[in-house]
């Protein structure tokens, strides 16, 4: 695994990718995204992409202070818009890579119908989507992915909405890639992240980020350690997962099936929006 | 011949979150007695001999504060 990435150190890398000045993150004791922020930079690293060309657009809440961190182009834009703005800075300049970092409340929730139109219009961006379980910078409202039954300020006997399953949107819009992640392990995140900004068309990476403070205290998982284990536990890859389904005992089936699949849900080739539009240009020049 | 790794820890960049020593497959490393200048517990190299240099705690750091490095090789004796 060690000839996956080219022989540079975190010092390195920190000093060519990172704002120095904006240094240490604001992140929690435990807090998952500084590690989002970590892969995205390896991945980015790995593909050897100029910095110059790419741009990092969020929106607001805790994931989307990323943007700010990283030493490139960037907009911080209003609730749940970012893929609007981002959407308009890849229409400007086709050439730019676009990546877009949002939370599950900023995303799916404030920013919903504007994901499912971005996935539908299939631009051209990588849309890194942290989620959480909850609205963890506003103080731990209750977000549309919070699972039923768990705790957070505004449900505080236990929340009865089902939530949603935000891989399966876009799966059904049908994003040419579509992946799901843990933080847990560094390797797998940061080749799919590499992958994403490499397919042209809309990737979208959901990486699932503890929350010790806003969601873990709340839900019996309090400490870094509890809810990190938390991850582990209730995640399976999903190649492990098709393989214990056709091969596995009874036992090990039952013991797998409430748990989270892991992956590349899907890895296929669909026309962007920029070929289609720049088709379209060529078709009505006179 | 045997390879080791020494670990630098950026102790103004570090929040003390302890996923280092965790997720350190080998227990090699140890939170420190003393206070780093930000007023938390730092995490340590404490068996240098055990540390195999898989750079797990270099890629888990969510604030970039570790790095793995490859010390001179030292000729054992006998």
């Amino acid at each position: 695994m060690s000839t996956l990435l080219k022989p540079k150190t975190a010092a390195e890398l920190r000093d060519v990718y990172l704002r120095q000045e904006m240094m240490p993150t604001i992140f929690c004791d435990g807090c998952g995204l500084g590690n989002v922020l970590n892969y995205t930079l390896w991945a980015l690293d790995e593909l050897q992409v100029d910095l110059d060309q790419v741009v990092f657009v969020s929106g607001i809440g805790c994931s989307s202070r990323l943007s700010g961190y990283v030493n490139a182009d960037g907009m911080h834009t209003t609730h749940g818009r970012a893929l609007s703005f981002a959407s308009g800075i890849k229409a400007a300049n086709p050439n730019l890579k676009v990546i877009v970092f949002t939370g599950d409340g900023d995303g799916a929730g404030i920013g919903g119908n504007h994901l499912l139109h971005t996935i539908r219009r299939n631009m051209d961006m990588t849309v890194i989507l942290v989620n959480n379980y909850i609205y963890g910078m506003t103080g731990g409202q209750s977000a549309p992915t919070t699972p039923i039954g768990g705790l957070s300020t505004t449900t505080p006997y236990g929340n009865v909405e089902y939530p949603m399953d935000i891989c399966a949107l876009a799966l059904a819009l049908e994003a040419p890639y579509v992946a799901r992640w843990t933080v847990n392990q560094p390797y797998p995140p940061i080749k799919s992240i590499a992958q994403g900004i490499a397919k042209r068309g809309f990737a979208l990476i959901e990486m699932l980020v503890p929350c010790p403070t806003a969601y873990g205290g709340r839900n019996g998982l309090k400490g870094v350690e509890a809810i990190w284990q938390w991850y582990r536990e209730n995640t399976v890859l999903l190649d492990d997962f098709e393989h214990i389904m056709e091969f596995g005992t009874l036992e090990e089936q039952e013991e797998i099936k409430h748990k989270l699949k892991v992956g590349v849900l899907r890895d296929t080739e669909r026309e962007s929006f920029e070929e289609r539009w720049a088709k379209l240009v060529e078709q009505v020049k006179l | 011949m045997e390879q080791t790794y020494n670990i630098l820890i950026d102790e103004r960049w570090c929040k003390g979150c302890k996923l280092c020593y965790i997720h350190c497959p080998t227990q090699a490393l140890r939170i420190a007695e003393r206070f780093s200048p930000r007023g938390i517990h730092p995490p340590e190299l404490a068996l240098v001999a055990r540390c195999n240099g898989c750079r797990l705690c270099e890629l888990l750091c969510p604030d970039f504060a570790i790095t793995v490095t490859e010390e001179e090789e030292v000729a054992l004796h006998g």
